[in-house]
């Protein structure tokens, strides 16, 4: 249990979410010479936060691995990394394991891939920059491209992350409560709770749930440099970073729920889909009605008194996207933990764009007729092995047809309806006493519009990095 | 007669080198064309038989084992089918042979002039099949055609409640269910027949009860051995203590084979890590990738080098042969050591037993299957590959060894053939659903009145 994480070297947006700092700005880089690019990442290394902190303007900094390789990374090194990092996001048959297929196809992005290897839509890095006020946040980013050597760098801002208050917490555009039950690291100030993952299943270098050190990026010893970084491990302290930009289609999610149905039953509908009730509270707990509203929704509930999903349907998005106690086809809650325990990601998203008129008000919403586009969601999210966590998530649990033995259900949010091709659109099934309801053929309600697989390194890593030229 | 699934597998050198793989590429990529296609899967495949499940072809590389001696390219042949082998060799022979001529023209061993092609394709197939070790079976005693039947049985059934307008009585609701079904499948009378002779349960009760008296002979032996050494020892030492000492002497030698083991892999390692990392092993991972998810399903060919050893090879027969105990007679219900996604598996030795074989079909992605078993049956698979060259370190036979999950994918990885073609009679369907079809056909079948049973019925729907 002794594993205390050397928090000084870990950037703070791994250990906290900055749910105090409402505005914010990402911005997509492309490096032009190497050589200004490193003194740009001199300058950069002297704003990044680093420890357990709660400053009130925060900048971090993630790489893709061509951006690594445009930096003049040794080839050691870079192979070194984990296979989907190497490849990125936008591989071809990385495509099928994502659902990136279809209205999904990177060709339709607006950022993260283009045609050939040179083109404008490739990321090098990702500076991700926090702050109290939104203009606090544009004008910290204005700063970034002034900095020395940043004139050799072509920055791009992606769509302005916006925060929607709900009942005072996160909220997300279809208007439900978002960012609960994000998982405690051990060795960490938050680590109190009973449900700490090792440090290893997020960050590089340390152990996981496996009792293994997470498998990090490395340098062969007596390689240059490698006196500045213990171990030569050059992931220590970092961690892979999944974005994925997720435009949400707020008006056709709430006119398709409320297409022949008054608004409870919309609403409940909803609720059944996401697994929580707009303000957050579980399904689980709550499976008939939505209690008051409260400040902490818990994080304290399991699904194994509910095999048939009766209260929160299995297909629901939360239950999916972690069965926590109740894998499918897996014996027990103790055998079911040690498998979620193994796929926890620690999300980070934002929401982007204007709010639909009328929201968190689903008959508002509806009646508001917005059209769709210009918003959605940021995810972002942090993990030790992109394959094992978020992809796995991604292909065997919420786009996965077949998953607890269903016949052709796939998430009801967020799964892409054009996969696996021969599928057909795919249904939801409500389990319910005394038969079942299903709903058939869900249209797309999100559809992704970009992203990319970054590395976040640890201070000294990124020190390194700036020294490289 | 009950009806039976088996797997064939044939594997014959090829001759006639690069050229010879790269005509056989060519004869492959047409195929593989076809099946990727839109449009009704039976078209897509006109020329595989009904009786088989799965096939797949894979072109071995040449190789060099840890002997040092050089084998060369093999192609490799295999199927799931139902019914007897001399029925399945006659079908391939007969109504396959247009597509598996011209393939099998390019294997050493392919006599044209045996006789009429039918007759000399049958002979190279026979002749080159090898032997199967160990055959798992997901889904036991269901033919293709009762797999596909019952499917459309559970796609009709769940439309007519999706239909609505049924009436709200449970037993009047599933009566008319029956009778609408039953219409569609031709008439009166559809529903009452079996879809095959002997039922599964009846099968797997008789399966079980062979388990137990199998299970329990051995357990009784064991024991029994086991404190008769100890007697012996007790009263007299001369026969006592040579089974002792030769235990210990087998645990001895294979804690040296173990440790020689680990010294080669560490040397491999410190010499070549990048091996794994190459610009070869790139091209590997992409060949392999650009097969992979075209479906929910996917397959997996693996081929490993066994140690040299006698004890290695003699080990592995025994882990084998134990898991086609276990996988005949106890995981009969869809599980094979708990992974519940596997169609068929096998196991084999070739190449005078110096190589393993391992062959499956599943469902899901190639990374939860492998976690499945990095989860469920490390020990196992430990026991198993660990006699190969390369494989992760391993205590006492399992230890160790797979627990690795990281290192133990990144072998398997490794060691994993792209197939040149590979066909599903049913792409689209998992062991769940066959297994959950079949439940809904039969409980069809049986004209059900028990309310319980009845709303069992409904909810797997």
């Amino acid at each position: 249990m002794g594993t205390s994480i050397e928090a000084d070297d870990v950037q703070t947006l791994i250990l906290n979410g900055y749910r105090h700092l409402e505005g914010a700005c990402f911005l997509r880089l492309r490096f032009g010479d190497p050589a200004r690019a490193c003194r740009f990442l001199s300058e950069l290394e002297d704003r990044v936060n680093t420890g357990d902190s709660n400053p009130d303007r925060a900048v971090h900094v993630a790489f893709t691995h061509r951006g690594l390789a445009a930096l003049g990374l040794d080839a050691e090194i870079l192979a070194s990394f984990s296979r989907p990092f190497r490849e990125g996001m936008s591989r071809r048959h990385r495509r099928r394991v994502l659902g990136d297929v279809g209205e999904n196809d990177p060709r339709h992005w607006d950022w993260g891939y283009s045609p050939g290897s040179e083109g404008p839509g490739w990321v090098d890095a990702l500076v991700l920059v926090y702050a109290t006020t939104d203009a606090g946040a544009t004008a910290a980013a204005q700063e970034m491209s002034d900095l020395p050597g940043a004139e050799s760098i072509r920055f791009d801002a992606l769509a302005t992350p916006g925060s929607l208050i709900r009942d005072g917490v996160p909220g997300e555009h279809f208007g439900f409560v978002d960012s609960i039950a994000n998982p405690a690291l051990r060795g960490t100030r938050s680590d109190a709770s009973a449900t700490a993952i090792a440090p290893g299943e997020i960050l590089l270098g340390y152990p996981n749930e496996a009792g293994l050190l997470s498998e990090s990026p490395h340098m062969m010893a007596g390689a240059g440099g490698s006196g500045s970084l213990p171990r030569g491990d050059f992931g220590r302290n970092g961690s892979y970073l999944v974005v994925r930009q997720l435009e949400q289609r707020v008006g056709a999610f709430w006119s398709y729920l409320f297409q022949g149905r008054e608004r409870a039953e919309a609403v409940r509908l909803a609720a059944k889909m996401v697994g929580r009730w707009p303000n957050g509270a579980p399904l689980a707990r709550w499976p008939e009605r939505e209690p008051p509203a409260r400040r902490d929704q818990g994080d304290d509930f399991g699904y194994a008194s509910d095999p048939d999903g009766l209260r929160c349907p299995i297909g629901a998005h939360v239950r999916r996207a972690n069965p926590r106690d109740s894998v499918p086809l897996v014996d027990g809650a103790e055998a079911s933990l040690r498998i979620t325990r193994r796929r926890r990601i620690l999300r980070r998203g934002r929401s982007y764009g204007a709010a639909v008129p009328g929201w968190p008000d689903p008959a508002k919403m509806r009646a508001a007729n917005a059209p769709d586009g210009g918003r959605g969601m940021h995810f972002l999210c942090f993990n030790a092995n992109i394959e094992s966590q978020f992809e796995f998530i991604q292909q065997s649990w919420l786009n996965a047809r077949k998953f607890a033995g269903m016949a052709n259900d796939a998430d009801p949010l967020v799964a892409n309806r054009d996969w696996p091709a021969n599928g057909g659109p795919n249904d939801f099934t409500i389990p319910e006493r005394g038969g079942l309801h299903r709903l058939r053929m869900l249209p797309q309600f999100v559809r992704m519009r970009g992203g990319a697989y970054c590395f976040m390194p640890g201070r000294r890593t990124l020190r390194y990095l700036a020294r490289l030229r | 007669m009950v009806p039976n699934q088996s797997t064939l597998t044939v594997i014959a050198p090829i001759q006639g080198g690069r050229h010879a793989i790269r005509e056989l590429g060519r004869l492959f990529a047409p195929l593989r064309a076809q099946l990727l296609q839109g449009g009704p899967w039976d078209e897509r495949a006109p020329f595989l038989l009904e009786t088989v499940h799965f096939a797949r072809f894979v072109i071995l590389e040449p190789a060099r084992g840890p002997d040092g001696i050089e084998r060369p390219a093999c192609l490799l042949f295999s199927t799931q089918y139902d019914g007897s082998q001399d029925d399945h060799l006659d079908a391939l022979a007969t109504q396959a042979a247009p597509v598996l001529l011209p393939i099998f023209r390019h294997c050493a061993g392919f006599d044209a002039w045996a006789g009429p092609p039918p007759v000399a394709l049958r002979r190279f197939l026979r002749r080159h099949a090898v032997r199967t070790q160990a055959f798992y079976i997901g889904a036991r005693g269901r033919t293709v055609g009762r797999i596909r039947e019952e499917a459309k049985i559970y796609v009709m059934a769940r439309a007519c409640v999706e239909a609505g307008g049924l009436p709200a009585d449970l037993a009047a609701r599933y009566r008319e269910i029956r009778k609408r079904v039953e219409e569609q499948l031709g008439g009166p009378g559809a529903l009452d027949q079996p879809a095959s002779p002997g039922s599964i349960q009846g099968r797997l009760e008789q399966h079980r009860q062979r388990a137990i008296v199998g299970f329990t002979a051995y357990a009784v032996a064991g024991v029994a051995l086991f404190f008769g050494a100890l007697v012996e020892i007790g009263r007299t030492s001369w026969l006592g203590f040579p089974v002792l000492l030769a235990l210990v002497a087998v645990i001895a030698w294979l804690r040296v084979l173990e440790g020689q083991d680990a010294d080669a892999l560490a040397v491999e390692e410190a010499a070549g890590s990048n091996a794994l990392d190459s610009r070869g092993q790139e091209r590997h991972e992409a060949r392999l990738a650009a097969h992979e998810d075209r479906w929910q399903q996917n397959q997996l060919t693996a081929v490993t080098f066994l140690g040299t050893s006698p004890l290695r090879r003699w080990l592995q027969r025994l882990v084998v042969w134990g898991i086609d105990l276990r996988a005949a007679y106890w995981n009969t219900q869809g599980l094979l050591h708990g992974v519940p996604s596997i169609h068929f598996a096998h196991w084999l030795v070739f190449d005078r037993g110096r190589r393993l074989l391992f062959v499956s079909n599943y469902d899901g992605s190639w990374a939860s299957y492998l976690d499945d078993f990095v989860q469920h049956a490390a020990k196992p698979l430990t026991a198993i590959w660990s006699h190969c060259s390369g494989f992760p370190r391993t205590r006492l036979l399992v230890f160790g060894g797979a627990t690795d999950g990281p290192r133990f994918k990144r072998y398997a990885r490794a060691h994993q053939v792209p197939p040149e073609l590979w066909y599903s009679a049913y792409p689209t369907l998992s062991v769940q659903d066959i297994q959950r079809n079949t439940e809904v056909a039969d409980g069809l079948r049986a004209s059900l009145v028990d309310p319980a049973e009845l709303r069992e019925w409904f909810a797997k729907l």
